[in-house]
């Protein structure tokens, strides 16, 4: 039994009918047809949710070895990230037992722990923006040379300054954008949906097996 | 109830997929008879992951490989699929080479299939598999980055691999491997990020290319026909977007009208 449910089609043969029904829900009008898309969706809602425990299961292992392990240098802060992690879902299950506590807990926890240090980390992105431009903004060859150059009206273009600086700047850039760009991107998207296309046939095909274990 | 039929606005889109689609198909089912098939051109980042990862076995460094923010559950999933295979290949190659492979996963609907994958390439090469290569970031980019960025300056991985889709978090991992030594080789077809990992990373798959990586690897016939047809119909689109043009400039809207029919 256990053989059988390992065999490479089972996959694929879900695949294909998951994928066939899906896309044709979009294009036809066809009751049974539309349930069944949905519920194919709605079973796949539920699977993603169900798989946070997967998550959570993962984040004990590598953390619980490490403090085990006394992981020189990197063991508190998997300590502090369990400790972190259990007192959120306990405060969280409290809330929600008719006779727990309020949601307060919790949205203090999200609105002022968890929103601020995410928005830090954001942050932090404008400083590799810098970085990135330093070491990618050199004029190595013709191709980083017009890269240099159109980075620089863009540059320019989106600063409020650069337009006091020469009045040019602003039509130059959105001639840039709207036309160099916007023409670039629409060429790239086009071989995107083809590729896009191409391989969803390959997967419903099976043929294009990469994603599943050993690629066979 | 409603009737069965087509869905208007949408027939045209319909019949263009149903076009495309056989033209694949017809080109799939037919390659064994044709005597010879294209090559595909040479794709430098496809080519540079051997290397990668067997510079990773020489310096004794694990290999980082990231599947971005994209799940199997979103309109994204075909890229993550596609990451998968390219993932699943590094992963195996790592395994051949007795080296460890950190897989950083944001998404929890990717746990068990990233796994798998990476435990079967390790028990197929008879290479012993850890739980710690394959870690859960939480569901957020910005945990993702953060995740990231300590392993990249704890562990120091010989090669960062960044394939699927992305978002603001790409500049910080990319720049935190570049700054931590470590080769970047980057792939995605979202736009907005391509010109982030084509400053930041050494290697970058654009957009369709990340596609392609399965046919490129495999240099299986049936695959690589595939994507010969995809090249007959740029071609088809290429002379509907010209004849568009002109008819346009002469005063006729026909192909718009075509199009949203």
């Amino acid at each position: 039994m256990s053989d059988i449910l390992k065999r490479k089609e089972i996959p694929i043969v879900i695949t294909a009918f998951v994928g066939i029904v899906v896309i044709l829900s979009y294009f036809v009008t066809f009751d049974p047809l539309q349930s069944t898309a949905n519920t194919i969706t709605s079973w796949g809602a539920i699977i993603v949710a169900s798989m946070l425990f997967i998550g959570l299961i993962n984040l004990c292992q590598v953390h619980l070895n490490r403090i085990m392990k006394r992981e020189k240098g990197v063991w508190p802060f998997s300590a502090w990230l369990l400790v972190a992690m259990f007192g959120t879902i306990i405060i969280g299950l409290w809330a929600g037992v008719p006779w727990g506590g309020t949601n307060d807990s919790w949205v203090f926890i999200y609105t002022y722990i968890n929103t601020s240090i995410s928005q830090t980390i954001f942050s932090l992105f404008g400083f590799y923006v810098i970085s990135a431009t330093i070491h990618a903004l050199k004029a190595r060859n013709l191709e980083s040379g017009i890269f240099l150059i159109s980075s620089f009206i863009i540059f320019f273009w989106a600063m409020p300054v650069g337009t006091y600086i020469w009045a040019g700047f602003s039509p130059l850039g959105d001639w840039v954008m709207n036309v160099l760009t916007a023409g670039a991107y629409r060429g790239i998207l086009l071989g995107i949906s083809l590729g896009l296309i191409s391989f969803g046939i390959r997967v419903i095909a099976g043929i294009e097996r990469g994603y599943l274990r050993r690629g066979d | 109830m409603a009737d069965p039929g087509l869905i208007a606005g949408r027939i045209s889109s319909f019949v263009a997929l149903i076009l495309i689609a056989g033209l694949i198909l017809y080109y799939i089912l037919r390659a064994s008879s044709f005597k010879k098939i294209p090559e595909l051109r040479r794709i430098a980042g496809i080519e540079a992951i051997d290397d990668a990862v067997k510079r990773c076995a020489e310096l004794g460094k694990p290999i980082h490989f990231t599947l971005g923010i994209g799940g199997l559950a979103d309109t994204d999933a075909s890229q993550t699929i596609a990451a998968i295979g390219v993932m699943s290949y590094a992963t195996r190659l790592a395994a051949q080479l007795n080296i460890d492979s950190i897989v950083t996963v944001c998404v929890q609907n990717l746990m068990p299939a990233v796994e798998e994958v990476v435990r079967q390439n390790y028990e197929a090469e008879n290479a012993e598999f850890k739980p710690s290569y394959v870690r859960y970031s939480g569901p957020n980019q910005a945990y993702l980055a953060l995740a990231i960025q300590g392993i990249m300056e704890r562990e120091k991985p010989g090669a960062n691999f960044m394939m699927g889709l992305f978002d603001e978090e790409a500049i910080a991992i990319a720049e935190k491997g570049y700054r931590t030594g470590s080769i970047g080789i980057g792939g995605t077809t979202t736009i907005g990020q391509m010109g982030i990992l084509a400053a930041t990373m050494d290697y970058f798959l654009i957009g369709e290319e990340l596609y392609a990586v399965g046919a490129y690897l495999s240099k299986d016939r049936s695959q690589t026909m595939s994507i010969a047809a995809i090249d007959i119909w740029k071609v088809i689109a290429l002379v509907t977007i010209i004849v568009g043009f002109v008819l346009v400039n002469f005063g006729s809207n026909i192909i718009n009208q075509l199009l949203e029919f």
